[in-house]
């Protein structure tokens, strides 16, 4: 069993409007430095999209005329569901006063959790698979999709970057409807 | 989901296209321009070429830590890995003094980030027009490590009218001969042939297959 730890941050930036704001992060880390190897986490790795392979996709794409377009994903590694059992203490702050012994058993992932990334990756990849996309051998974070023999759609996954490339606008908006 | 509309920079690598005449460039301008800030280089004059010709580099004895030389060949190899095959010889080569760094070391690093400056717009151009051939180059220096007598295999795949895959490394073993240093040099490019070929393949597959 573990602790977790509030990380704050404060950030300068501009507001929609163009003024600037500070805005108060606060998020909720696990110290995954602490777990232990085969009893809290066995995997932790994820691929990336190689740069040669993005070099490929975009010569093809320039020669196509293509579109192409990207999208970020929020909070990504929050997203991820844990296969491991993985305890952790009662956050600082919300420790329940009955109960102030008890632990959390973790359901998704938090930052800072050795296997986050890994999960992450796990349920992007379950998620685009059931839209009928196709991982190929070469890269495992390039996913193909072929509609009625003339729509192509490739996704390639960086992390929680996605590049968009679709052989028309409709396809882009598409994927875009799915993945929200 | 956070959606950001068309591509314009994907980990730091800027997009820029032109649709109707069916051209992409990718370059790091804006990476290469902060990089060269960070190291109080940005008036700094510019120069043609990227290292001395036959540059020896030995370690010194003692590795001033005072200078940023690890950082600034670290922030040199994102130049590399990103778009710049023209730089990955000379910073490679400037990595392998990393940790005996002096001061000769040090003006041979202000040279490739004076180059930088003058290089910062470039960057690669994919067009349509360009054959869609996968082109594959190798060569091997002979024996040039001033250390250990390795040689250096290099090698650069062209696709769509630029490059997509390129590589500038020291070779395991000592080649005895040239010939056996290119062959060393062919073999690693062909290792990339093969799986580009795989990867190209399978994209090109499904194009042709829509085509129809």
């Amino acid at each position: 069993m573990l602790k977790g730890k509030w990380v704050f941050k404060v950030k300068d930036e501009l507001d929609k409007v163009g003024n600037s704001t500070t805005r108060h992060k606060a998020r909720l880390c696990f110290m995954g430095s602490r777990q232990i190897r085969r009893l809290e986490f066995n995997e932790t790795f994820a691929p990336v999209a190689n740069f040669t392979t993005i070099r490929c996709i975009l010569a093809m794409t320039a020669a196509n005329g293509w579109e192409l377009h990207q999208m970020d994903v929020k909070t990504a590694f929050l997203n991820g569901e844990l296969d491991e059992e993985v305890y952790m203490g009662q956050p600082e702050g919300y420790v329940d006063p009955t109960y102030p012994e008890k632990v959390c058993r973790l359901l998704q992932a938090l930052y800072g959790l050795k296997q986050a990334t890994k999960m992450w990756y796990a349920k992007l990849d379950d998620f685009l698979k059931s839209q009928g996309f196709d991982n190929i051998d070469a890269d495992a974070c390039l996913h193909l999709q072929m509609d009625d023999g003339e729509i192509i759609i490739i996704v390639l996954v960086y992390v929680h970057d996605l590049l968009l490339v679709g052989s028309s606008m409709e396809a882009i908006d598409k994927i875009k409807k799915a993945l929200r | 989901m956070k959606e950001l509309g068309e591509a314009k920079v994907i980990l730091g690598l800027e997009i820029s296209r032109h649709k109707t005449l069916r051209t992409l460039k990718l370059s790091q301008g804006k990476y290469a321009a902060r990089v060269l800030e960070k190291f109080g280089m940005a008036e700094c004059n510019t120069i043609a070429t990227r290292l001395e010709v036959g540059l020896q580099m030995a370690k010194s004895e003692k590795s001033s830590e005072s200078l940023p030389y690890r950082k600034a060949v670290g922030s040199l190899m994102y130049l590399i890995v990103g778009t710049r095959p023209d730089l990955a010889f000379s910073v490679v080569k400037l990595s392998r003094v990393v940790l005996g760094c002096g001061k000769e070391h040090w003006a041979a690093v202000t040279r490739v980030l004076r180059h930088v400056k003058e290089s910062v717009a470039k960057g690669l151009v994919y067009n349509k027009s360009a054959s869609s051939i996968l082109q594959g180059f190798s060569d091997a220096d002979w024996a040039c490590d001033y250390e250990t007598r390795r040689s250096t295999t290099g090698f650069m795949f062209i696709f769509g009218g630029a490059a997509v895959s390129w590589a500038s490394k020291l070779q395991k073993t000592v080649a005895l001969f040239i010939v056996e240093a290119e062959h060393m040099a062919l073999c690693e490019a062909s290792k990339e042939a093969v799986w580009l070929d795989k990867l190209i393949q399978r994209v090109t597959m499904l194009v042709t297959q829509s085509d129809n």
